[in-house]
């Protein structure tokens, strides 16, 4: 099974990426949307197809949304993965 | 005499939507006043005492960034809440865009506030404009996109932002995005879709203010040659286009948002090349 740290690491690496962040240092579990530039709501949804494509898995969409920060973001895709 | 006012809340549209009112015969009985929900480079977020006391309609945008006067106003004015206009599903390699700059007085924000992800791989990567354009095109073949479950994830979105709402659009902005051109950037929408938000607005609000249904914006529509929120429009890859079997597209005028992108990047590119 895919530890928490790992699925952790790779929801940031998606983060990164969606939102064109260099250094990746300050983004951790306690992080919010209201902390990186350019994520709202509706970048979201595009961070979700992004976090979809890197692991393979759908992400339940109810659960996904609400998601209130990094940490529960990271939560949300470790359950698909089981 | 000092006149009513209807406050309208929100981001860029409804600071189109108070303009585009100011314009209209709705200024003969009401005064039109716009807070931003986020940091305009024009208008300051907060208002002054007197336009609060005369505020009689708020029309307020949904938004994550609760409205800040809810509790002054809360009981004494009729209040509508309204989603924002808004779609990924064109727009799947959008990204932040690094080469924006800001461009007073037309641009305050910048151009091209949103950007592609494949045209700003290209001008990070220092190629010149054809190569930054063949890349964008490839972009496709290269990563393509389940845009089937991005429709999933954007339906999912726009429906639960309609609940929290009076006026819900998910459902018609779905349908309508296939036979017109309702937006130019993933929340810049046209003109039209801005007047149907305002007719929408006005009928929720027509039985508080009977006289709101003499408002015409007829006039007020062409007397606008450009799209207010045309400018910085992003490119739509013509395989998204293809896949959802948009009506209204054409191959060359697309052409003319890439180059035009491009170009703008490039000048930023050159501009901050020492």
């Amino acid at each position: 099974m895919t530890s928490f740290d790992d699925v952790l690491a790779r929801v940031i690496g998606v983060i990164a990426r969606t939102f064109s962040i260099g250094d990746t240092s300050a983004i951790g579990p306690q992080t919010t949307s209201a902390h990186v530039a350019g994520w709202d709501s509706l970048s979201h949804a595009i961070l979700l197809m992004h976090l979809e494509e890197e692991f393979g898995r759908d992400l339940p969409l109810d659960r996904a949304t609400g998601a209130r920060d990094v940490g529960e973001l990271a939560r949300v895709v470790q359950d698909a993965l089981r | 005499m000092s006149l009513p006012v209807l406050l309208i809340y929100g981001n860029c549209q409804a600071d189109t939507i108070s303009a585009l009112l100011e314009q209209s015969s709705l200024s003969e009985f009401l005064e039109v006043a716009y807070l931003p929900s986020f940091d305009h480079p024009i208008h300051r977020r907060e208002l002054p005492d007197e336009i609060l006391d005369r505020c009689t309609i708020l029309w307020e945008q949904y938004d994550y960034v609760p409205f800040p006067y809810a509790r002054q106003l809360a009981g004494r004015v009729h209040a509508t809440i309204f989603p924002a206009l808004d779609l990924n599903l064109l727009w799947p390699f959008t990204c932040n865009n690094p080469y924006n700059r800001p461009e007073p007085p037309r641009y305050p924000s910048g151009r091209f506030f949103y950007g592609d992800r494949a045209i700003v791989a290209g001008l990070r990567a220092g190629l010149d404009e054809e190569a930054i354009l063949e890349r964008a095109l490839r972009a496709w073949d290269e990563h393509p996109v389940d845009l089937d479950r991005l429709l999933e994830i954007d339906r999912s979105r726009l429906r639960a932002r309609d609940m929290h709402c009076d006026i819900r659009i998910a459902d018609r902005t779905l349908e309508r995005f296939i036979i017109e051109r309702c937006f130019f950037t993933r929340d810049h929408p046209t003109l039209s879709m801005l007047v149907d938000m305002i007719d929408r607005l006005v009928e929720r609000t027509c039985a508080f203010e009977p006289r709101l249904t003499r408002v015409t914006l007829g006039g007020v529509q062409t007397r606008f040659t450009q799209e207010p929120l045309g400018d910085g429009a992003v490119p739509i890859h013509p395989a998204v286009a293809e896949h959802f079997g948009l009506a209204w597209y054409e191959p060359q005028d697309m052409r003319s948002y890439y180059t035009a992108m491009i170009r703008h990047g490039l000048s930023v590119r050159d501009a901050c090349t020492p």
